[in-house]
């Protein structure tokens, strides 16, 4: 009896630790509901053998988060340097920690012209950086730049295999996990220049998901309330030989 | 939970950011030359958390980590040079760029570029913004002058009552490579900043600087319905924030009600 109440708890405890957690993720997903080429968290939970120890296992939860890599609404803005990517595929950016990946298509020039993230991560075109000069820039679906009839180099729009192999590393940008692989070219996208793709952040979701998790904290909170009153009886009525 | 409480936050103050550029444009929908700001956000940095004792029976690791995001903040506030309007005032001393262009004007000695062509004489008769800046190159307008005429490549002549030329100047303009990274100094001027890269002079109707009209003002490029908008957007996002703020508290709420 007194192990099994003590199991019970740890499982509600660990429910609970889930659904902070999941917080946590909604209230990133809605910090970001305005951050271009923010891709919103949701989570999967299941159920786990755990080892507890030598001789005991026991089903406990774990929870899986995974990314949402639906496009998100695309906003015109009218900027020349603003570029959506309508479909599959990443921007590839060289930063100073290696190459990066993003969907976030607010680029700017630096002061020697090339093509940037807001970060300062440089946007790779076929031939390594993009040069620009201070001329109108045209920018077609295929990723080609063209300034004064003249191509100045192709935006270089990569996917991935399985994008489970992607995670995030801040700044609107995602790496790659240690040793993934399949970066390939991507095939099926347009780039829509004057356009940003915004966060695939949904409010509604969030709110629902928030309600959600409220409630089944709150179970949780009563199944753990429910078991210290079991204890409590048992020490009360503990050498009592009646009733 | 805390990290909800503290993302959620960082959402308000980007919002509030944001709130701040639009109220900007808002202000300034009637500015000549005046250019529209937009807040742009990125992702903050992600924590990765392992669980612990999360060695499943057949001695995997469940799960393998788990990233929690922790919010949000401004990167940079972005501003738009999109042509503006064009507004016929029939004023000699109004002049719109229509390309890339700005004009150079000196104040306290410091280089200025501005986009406002709304130019004054001052007492002296030199041609300076409504702030008594002065345009470069400096040009005295001569006593006599019945007309000033300039033409789309930036020749200015002055003129008597008889159309005889009393003196002219050439117009320049300059170009930056990354108009966006100018500094906004207020009163519609701008400096150069390493992000902008340094000023090419150069003559109005060469190399993308584009060419100047005279008694036409380049009214403001704010579009207020675009602004409403966004305003309704920054407005629901702000709230929504606030509900996660509110659902972490009652979620520590219902957590500390565990001891009675």
């Amino acid at each position: 009896m007194y192990i099994q109440n003590r199991l019970g708890m740890i499982e509600n405890v660990e429910t609970m630790l889930a659904q902070q957690g999941r917080m946590d993720q909604v209230a990133n997903n809605l910090a970001n509901v305005d951050t271009p080429g923010f891709k919103r968290e949701h989570v999967t939970f299941w159920e786990t053998l755990y080892t507890a120890n030598d001789n005991r296992q026991r089903v406990g939860k774990g929870i899986k988060p995974l990314t949402d890599h639906t496009d998100g609404p695309a906003k015109m803005t009218g900027n020349p340097l603003d570029l959506m990517i309508n479909g599959d595929g990443f921007l590839k950016v060289q930063t100073t920690d290696g190459v990066r990946y993003s969907r976030a298509g607010a680029l700017q020039l630096n002061n020697q012209g090339q093509l940037t993230m807001p970060d300062g991560g440089l946007v790779l075109g076929d031939g390594g950086t993009l040069v620009l000069s201070d001329d109108p820039v045209a920018i077609g679906i295929d990723g080609t730049v063209t300034q004064n009839d003249e191509i100045v180099g192709t935006l270089a729009v990569v996917t991935f295999q399985d994008l489970s192999n992607l995670e995030r590393d801040g700044v609107n940008l995602f790496r790659l996990k240690e040793g993934g692989t399949g970066e390939q070219q991507a095939g099926n996208f347009e780039i829509r220049q004057g356009y940003l793709e915004q966060s695939n952040t949904q409010t509604i979701e969030e709110m629902t998901a928030m309600l959600d998790l409220y409630r089944d904290y709150e179970s949780q909170q009563r199944a753990i309330r429910s078991l210290d009153d079991i204890d409590g009886m048992a020490v009360q009525r503990v050498g009592k030989l009646t009733g | 939970m805390i990290r909800a409480l503290y993302s959620s936050r960082t959402g308000m103050i980007g919002q509030q950011l944001q709130l701040d550029v639009i109220s900007n444009n808002l202000a300034n929908v009637n500015t000549a030359g005046f250019k529209k700001a937009r807040a742009q956000f990125e992702d903050l940095f992600y924590q990765t958390i392992r669980e612990v004792g999360a060695e499943t029976a057949d001695g995997g690791q469940v799960p393998t980590g788990v990233q929690v995001g922790m919010g949000v903040r401004p990167t940079a506030v972005h501003r738009i040079f999109t042509q503006g309007d064009f507004q016929q005032t029939g004023n000699e001393l109004d002049w719109a760029i229509e390309g890339d262009g700005f004009f150079q004007v000196l104040r306290n000695g410091e280089e200025y570029y501005t986009r406002a062509g709304n130019f004054k004489k001052d007492a002296d008769g030199y041609i300076v913004t409504a702030n008594g800046d002065r345009l470069q190159p400096e040009f005295a307008i001569p006593e006599g002058t019945n007309a000033i005429s300039i033409d789309s490549g930036g020749l200015l002549v002055a003129l008597d009552a008889d159309q005889n030329s009393l003196g002219s100047v050439q117009i320049t303009l300059n170009t930056f490579i990354n108009p966006a990274g100018l500094k906004a100094q207020g009163a519609n001027l701008f400096t150069e900043t390493d992000a902008s890269g340094e000023a090419t002079t150069s003559n109005p109707g060469t190399t993308g600087a584009g060419t100047i009209a005279q008694r036409i003002l380049e009214t403001s490029n704010v579009d207020v319905t675009e602004e409403m908008v966004n305003l309704i957007i920054t407005q629901r996002a702000f709230e929504a924030n606030s509900k996660s703020v509110q659902t972490a508290d009652r979620l520590l709420e219902v957590g500390n009600s565990l001891v009675r």
